[in-house]
């Protein structure tokens, strides 16, 4: 067979290969349109009977009648519904939820091999309200996939499994701000429920610095005031992204007892903890730590000046007048600078030039 | 066996091997696209939306010269969906009417505003804060190209990520999110790459995006099947072999400490994002960081950007991101074939010089061959038309494929009517047009090494988004 042969003998395959794509993309098209009117109208339809259900209109077996006729789409709305319902609201979905009896396929899912299965059903055991699925999502914060042990611990918050705590931080300790931050957030759905066992982490010397930042912050987002002395205890830890943790958690919990340990780490070698530190005096309106603030003005971190700037405003009168002052007569060249530069934009001093507007 | 037939040999294995890779692209692409809307969960996007936790972002938008457009841009990336950003606008060195406009429309006042100055740019002559905008600040200085823009503009920034874009792009307001996401997952991302698109038939009306729609002419539906082309398959495919070598000036969101290790964008760039692109690959590389891993492509955040329209418009731009293309090539000549840098040393720097930069110059070689086979009575007429066939239907098949992969996403053809309009373009795409762009990329490779090194005429803008 020579070249010219081969070139022909591709071209009419190709050909055939392209008219054969074309009519796949034409049918592909056909199908994504019809799909996407079956779903404007089964919203269009489901919608008003599950507003009428919950409140309290339309009978339960009506409102299932109707779900039942696209169960797939049924459980997306009733999640959809379940999250901008909220915590209270969603018990009421309960009953919409078990009318589909998928709990145990879900969980069948969740044990299988395929990764994205295992993230879904996950996700979605959470919106159940079935206890019987904490096992199998207790199980599932070992997985290999990182994604899916994030799933199921947001799960087991939202079944409200207060027992999950200590787990989860010890499945999701993973190293990084935002990882940390994360899994912060999801705790901090259980609300206050969460606030014995994450007391008992941050009191036990066994936990890395990863969980005792979680904990940490978990616990100024709860603002937990038994956290306080525990949480004083972390300020000297040996590891930075702790220590911030620690400061900006108590500035949360707002406790004014604690302001002269937090001014103690002014000095911090890590300048996020002493970018922190500034923020915190602010929040906690401690007007005695306006020289410190004034120093922190001079720092070498644009983060850290910035900082001591916006709390000097926060602090009020003093601090705005301590501030206006630092304008003209900070030793310092960046304390100046910085000092004007946060007055402009709070609008308390002119700029330097006419505004050309 | 003479020298000819040899040539013509060679130029056929070289098309059969970038046919191949294509190919394989468009199968990589397709299977990660499939990978990555598996792995979206459940309100994954409005939970990154609502979140206090989530990354901030500074949007930084160079512009020189651009008062027909900024506004709209502006105000487009003022609308998006995101928790914390603030949008920074650098005007470098506009002799137009950009920085008054911006004042009048957005009520700015000049500030003190200072950052800490990791990279050096050109004086910067003034910054300014939008009074009914908080997260607007307009950057006024001395003109020293894109690169130098936002450069200054990222020694001006406060947050830990930037998201690069150009005066021109108008964004997808979940776009934001949709490249956060990356970041949120895994901190060893260094940067994320998303898909750009003609936004020429787009309604935009103050920044907002009404309704979509195809390019009106003919050329642009050319570039339209281009840029499907691109970054339906071509760029997620590429990203999965760790050898994603340009992600575009118009979307791009990386860490700022990156950003400013790497020494930021080259001012002496023809393309500056390309040669960035290298230039970053290079120093994850060099570093061996273990905490930035790589490249990402984010097949569902979307940028649309303009497109020439005109013909002179379209040669001047594609003439520069030839040599831009060389000039990053040859400037990060080290990587290529050096196994230090893994993949994309042995897979990505090659076919870029190869397949891309190359590729004008091979195909032209192929065009003359048969005119001289033909002349020389080599070939036949007939034989001629069968490979030139050949050619054609690969280009329609793997257009097609993009058309495929785009019609199950949100970027599919709203209408009937723009779907027919799209493989009407595929059609008679090599028809001329392809021909066309080679020619253009043939002279920009010789402009190359004749020492042209500036940027063209800038392009006409079209004032649809203001």
């Amino acid at each position: 067979m020579n070249l010219i042969t081969i070139a022909l003998t591709s071209a009419i395959v190709l050909t055939f290969l392209s008219v054969l794509l074309l009519i796949v993309i034409i049918g592909l098209r056909i199908f994504t349109d019809r799909n996407l009117d079956h779903e404007s109208n089964f919203r269009k339809r489901a919608l008003p009977v599950l507003k009428g259900f919950l409140a309290g209109d339309a009978p339960a077996d009506v409102t299932v009648a109707i779900l039942a006729k696209d169960p797939y789409r049924a459980l997306q709305l009733l999640m959809e519904e379940s999250d901008s319902l909220g915590e209270g609201g969603r018990d009421k979905l309960r009953p919409l939820f078990a009318s589909f009896s998928v709990v145990k396929k879900e969980i069948s899912l969740l044990k299988g091999n395929l990764w994205q299965n295992r993230l879904h059903a996950a996700v979605r055991l959470g919106y159940f309200g079935d206890d019987s699925a904490l096992p199998s999502l207790m199980t599932a914060l070992r997985d290999d996939v990182v994604a899916v042990r994030f799933a199921a611990a947001r799960s087991l918050c939202q079944l409200a499994c207060t027992e999950a705590v200590e787990p989860i931080i010890r499945s999701l300790d993973v190293p990084g701000e935002v990882s940390q931050r994360r899994v912060a957030e999801i705790l901090f759905i259980l609300g206050a429920r969460a606030n014995e066992a994450i007391l008992e982490i941050l009191k036990s010397a066994s936990y890395n610095d990863a969980s005792l930042s979680i904990a940490a912050r978990v616990a100024g987002l709860l603002r937990a005031e038994l956290a306080v002395p525990p949480l004083q205890n972390l300020l000297t830890h040996q590891v930075p992204n702790v220590r911030l943790n620690a400061v900006r958690s108590l500035a949360s919990i707002g406790d004014h007892a604690t302001i002269p340990s937090i001014a103690s780490l002014s000095g911090d070698s890590s300048w996020e903890v002493r970018s922190s530190v500034m923020a915190a005096l602010g929040r906690l309106h401690a007007t005695a730590q306006i020289p410190l603030l004034l120093q922190g003005l001079s720092d070498q971190e644009w983060w850290v000046r910035h900082n001591a700037g916006a709390s000097l405003i926060q602090l009020g009168d003093q601090g705005i007048k301590a501030l206006r002052n630092a304008v003209e007569h900070h030793v310092d060249a960046y304390g100046r600078d910085v000092s004007r530069q946060i007055l402009q934009q709070r609008g308390l001093l002119p700029a330097t030039t006419e505004s050309r507007s | 066996m003479n020298a000819i037939h040899i040539l013509l040999w060679v130029i056929l294995a070289y098309y059969i091997v970038l046919q191949t890779i294509y190919l394989l692209l468009v199968l990589i692409g397709a299977t990660q696209v499939r990978r990555y809307h598996r792995g979206i969960t459940f309100a994954e996007f409005r939970r990154i939306g609502e979140s206090p936790l989530s990354m901030p972002v500074s949007i930084i938008i160079p512009c020189y010269n651009e008062a027909e457009i900024i506004v709209g841009t502006i105000r487009n990336a003022l609308r998006l969906n995101y928790p914390q950003y603030e949008v920074i606008v650098v005007s470098d060195g506009s002799t137009d009417a950009t920085v008054g406009l911006l004042s009048e429309s957005f009520k700015m006042r000049k500030i003190d505003r200072f950052g800490r100055r990791h990279i050096p740019t050109k004086e910067v002559l003034g910054v300014y804060e939008s009074q009914e905008y908080p997260n607007l600040v307009v950057v006024e200085k001395v003109n020293g190209r894109r690169a130098d823009a936002i450069n200054a503009a990222v020694s001006l920034s406060r947050y830990p990520l930037l998201c690069i874009i150009d005066a021109d792009c108008v964004l997808d307001a979940d776009a934001l999110l949709h490249m956060a996401r990356p970041f949120l997952r895994d901190t060893g991302v260094a940067a994320v790459a998303g898909v750009v698109r003609p936004s020429n038939g787009l309604s935009i009306v103050d920044g907002q995006i009404l309704s979509s729609g195809l390019p009106k002419t003919l050329l642009g539906m050319n570039q339209e099947v281009e840029y499907a082309r691109s970054f339906q398959w071509a760029r997620i495919g590429l990203s999965r072999l760790k050898s994603m070598l340009c992600i575009s000036g118009a979307l791009l969101l990386i860490k700022k400490s990156l950003f400013e290790e790497v020494g930021g964008s080259w001012p002496g760039a023809m393309t500056d994002d390309i040669e960035f692109t290298m230039r970053l690959n290079r120093h994850i590389h060099d570093r061996r960081r273990k905490d930035h891993q790589g490249l990402i492509f984010a097949p569902d955040a979307v940028c649309f950007t303009e497109i020439p329209e005109k013909f002179r418009q379209y040669a001047s731009q594609r003439n520069r991101w030839q040599r831009g293309t060389m000039q990053a090539i040859f400037r990060n000549r080290g990587m290529i074939f050096n196994p230090r840098y893994g993949m994309t040393g042995l897979l990505g720097m090659p076919f870029f010089l190869i397949f891309e930069a190359m590729a004008a110059v091979v195909e032209l070689s192929a065009w003359i061959l048969m005119v001289v086979c033909l002349v020389l009575g080599i070939a036949t007429g007939s034989e001629i038309l069968i490979m030139l066939f050949l050619a054609y239907i690969l280009g329609v098949f793997l257009s097609l494929s993009s058309v495929l992969l785009t019609e199950s996403t949100r970027l599919r053809t709203a209408s009937w009517r723009d779907f027919w309009r799209l493989i009407l373009a595929i059609l008679i795409d090599n028809l001329g047009f392809h021909q066309f762009h080679l020619l253009i990329r043939v002279v920009g490779t010789f402009q190359y090494f004749l020492g042209r090194r500036d940027l063209g005429k800038t392009m006409e803008r079209m004032p649809l988004q203001s």
